[in-house]
């Protein structure tokens, strides 16, 4: 399998979680909400490491490009980072507009990343790394 | 290698795209106005009138987007984006006025002078674009080798149009009808509509989480409209290139519908239930087009609803994110999020007036202006007051923040 198609995937099932939490809280399950806004969270937050841990590393390496790409997405997972923190604490105070507010945020900021990873850094990375190793190695740290 | 990742990190500055939208609502505003004015003195200058909207409306906010979305959505860099977006949007609303004036009082000098600025500034922009987006044609996806058609067709829309305005003052001796009707087509299909499918092949998917279109649709809508557009001046008023072309429009609007329904996201949105509103009117516009020699001001009110509805979508979007993505990427902590920039409520309001207002044009059939007029007015001041709202909640946290700036 190549990292692209690997880790597409991902975003796409990433984008379902997201989609099923902002169901829960629009409907004022709360209880719900906080467990499906749990796994988007977790598994968000697990895919990004596979990026900065696995496949960002190797990429600059590899590729000898370390101020590029890579460092923006590492930019943008950061801000994502913080929309998510803010997005949990609207959900304790139960607050529905703060949830959704951010998260409106959240889903065009990963969007972009994500259309910008899937049409660039991801295909430059299997032209230049290997792509089945790559692809083991991220395995390893669970699984989206 | 290395330039093309590095484009990534361009965004371009804030002060561009609410340049363009703010004025682009002015213009429509001043539309608004405009028409109310002739209609108190039961006239009504179609030209003056037409191209306050398509330029100063819908021109403005086309070009703005580009500005936009060429460095983000196709990796094409404009350099000194700045000056050049103030230059560009300086001189369009000055030539526009002009023109639309001209065309009004009849007064040849002025109509003049505002072609002329016009050419000078679109001339500029235009073919820079183009130039950007062709160079890097063989990366481009789908969505930028859309704005390629749509600023192709753009062009050749302005170099008609130069022929016509001559024509219109008696300077020159033209097939006039033959050349209206390459110069609106193109205008409209080729260049608005194609670049609003474009868009939306980009961001349907984006905004609302749905399933990609089929590339038989994202891919060769474009150069199949304008082919079509271009077998026209061979046959200009024939119903074998408008109809393909109305065709073309047509299942697009229905397979994004057909998209929206499919929306992983299933919260209940304005924004969703405009592009519903944006495609019904494209698709009726669709129908009108081949017939538009008996129902003309019909094609036109119901293209100009789908145009309106779409960039409202948009605009309510588009401004509140980079409120935030540019707050938080200047590193202000807890930038607002979109609903302290623009809260929907005021979205929903605006919503449901434009729906009010929109329903309000059956009435214009049996002759009932009026209410169309104020509706129109009231749901254009409305749309500004919150984007410019919007754009100064970014205003007073740079000013707040002005350690932050880059
Ligand atoms: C450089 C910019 C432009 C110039 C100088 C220009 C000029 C003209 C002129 C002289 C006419 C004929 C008016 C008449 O005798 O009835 C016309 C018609 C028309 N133009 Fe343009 N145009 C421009 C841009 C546009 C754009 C951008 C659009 C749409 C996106 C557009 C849409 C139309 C339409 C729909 C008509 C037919 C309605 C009418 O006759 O008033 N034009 N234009
Ligand atoms: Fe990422
Ligand atoms: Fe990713």
């Amino acid at each position: 399998m190549s990292i692209t198609q690997y880790l597409t995937e991902e975003h796409r099932k990433c984008d379902t979680y997201y989609a099923e939490a902002e169901k829960a809280v629009s409907q004022g399950e709360w209880e719900k909400a906080k467990e499906l806004f749990n796994t988007f969270k977790e598994k968000t937050l697990l895919h990004f490491r596979k990026e900065e841990d696995v496949l960002f590393p190797e990429f600059e390496q590899r590729t000898g490009i370390v101020m590029g790409p890579t460092q923006v997405m590492r930019m943008e997972h950061d801000q994502a980072r913080q929309l998510l923190e803010r997005m949990e604490q609207a959900l304790q105070n139960q607050n529905k507009d703060e949830f959704l507010s951010l998260g409106e945020s959240l889903m065009i900021l990963l969007q972009q990343h994500n259309m910008k990873e899937e049409q660039i850094l991801y295909p430059m990375s299997d032209q230049n790394l290997d792509s089945e190793s790559m692809v083991v190695k991220m395995s390893e740290l669970g699984e989206v | 290698m290395t330039p093309r990742g590095l484009q990534l990190l361009y965004l371009p500055p804030f002060s561009i795209i609410a340049r363009f939208f703010i004025s682009a609502l002015l213009f429509l505003n001043l539309f608004g106005l405009f028409l109310l004015y002739q209609y108190a003195k039961g006239e009504l200058n179609l030209p003056a009138s037409v191209h306050l909207w398509t330029l100063g409306f819908m021109g403005s906010t086309m070009l703005g987007a580009l500005f936009q979305m060429l460095p983000v959505v196709a990796g094409a860099t404009i350099e000194n984006p700045l000056r050049k977006a103030f230059f560009v949007h300086t001189a369009l609303s000055a030539g526009t006025l002009l023109l639309a004036f001209g065309l009004y009082m009849r007064t040849e000098s002025l109509s003049l002078l505002g072609l002329l600025i016009l050419l000078i500034s679109l001339f500029y922009i235009v073919p820079l674009m183009l130039f950007k987006l062709l160079k890097l044609w063989g990366t481009l996806r789908d969505a930028p080798r859309g704005f390629v058609f749509a600023l192709l067709s753009f062009l050749i829309g302005i170099i008609l149009s130069v022929f016509l305005v001559l024509g219109h003052f008696g300077r020159l001796t033209v097939p006039y009808g033959k050349l209206l009707e390459l110069h609106l087509s193109f205008m409209l299909f080729g260049w608005t509509a194609t670049l609003v499918a474009s868009v939306a092949f980009q961001v349907i998917e984006m905004f609302f989480v749905t399933p990609p279109y089929p590339k038989l649709i994202s891919r060769y809508l474009p150069p199949f409209v304008f082919s079509l557009l271009l077998l026209k001046f061979l046959f200009p008023k024939s119903f074998i290139t408008n109809a393909p072309i109305g065709a073309s429009f047509f299942i697009f609007s229905l397979y994004t519908v057909y998209l929206l329904t499919k929306r992983r996201r299933k919260v209940s949105d304005p924004l969703v239930s405009l592009w519903y509103v944006g495609m019904f009117f494209l698709a009726v516009s669709c129908v009108l087009y081949p017939l538009k020699d008996e129902l003309f001001l019909p094609f036109l009110v119901s293209f100009g609803a789908f145009v309106m509805s779409v960039i409202m979508s948009m605009m309510y979007r588009i401004i509140p994110f980079l409120v935030w993505m540019h707050l938080s990427t200047k590193g202000i902590p807890n930038a607002p999020a979109m609903f302290d920039v623009i809260h929907p409520k005021k979205i929903r309001l605006n919503f449901y007036l434009h729906l009010i207002f929109l329903a309000s044009l059956s009435l214009l059939p049996f002759g009932i202006f009026l209410p169309s007029l104020l509706l129109l007015l009231a749901d254009s001041l409305l749309w500004l007051f919150n984007i410019a709202g919007g754009i100064l909640v970014y205003v007073k946290y740079e000013r707040e923040n002005p350690s932050h700036l880059k």
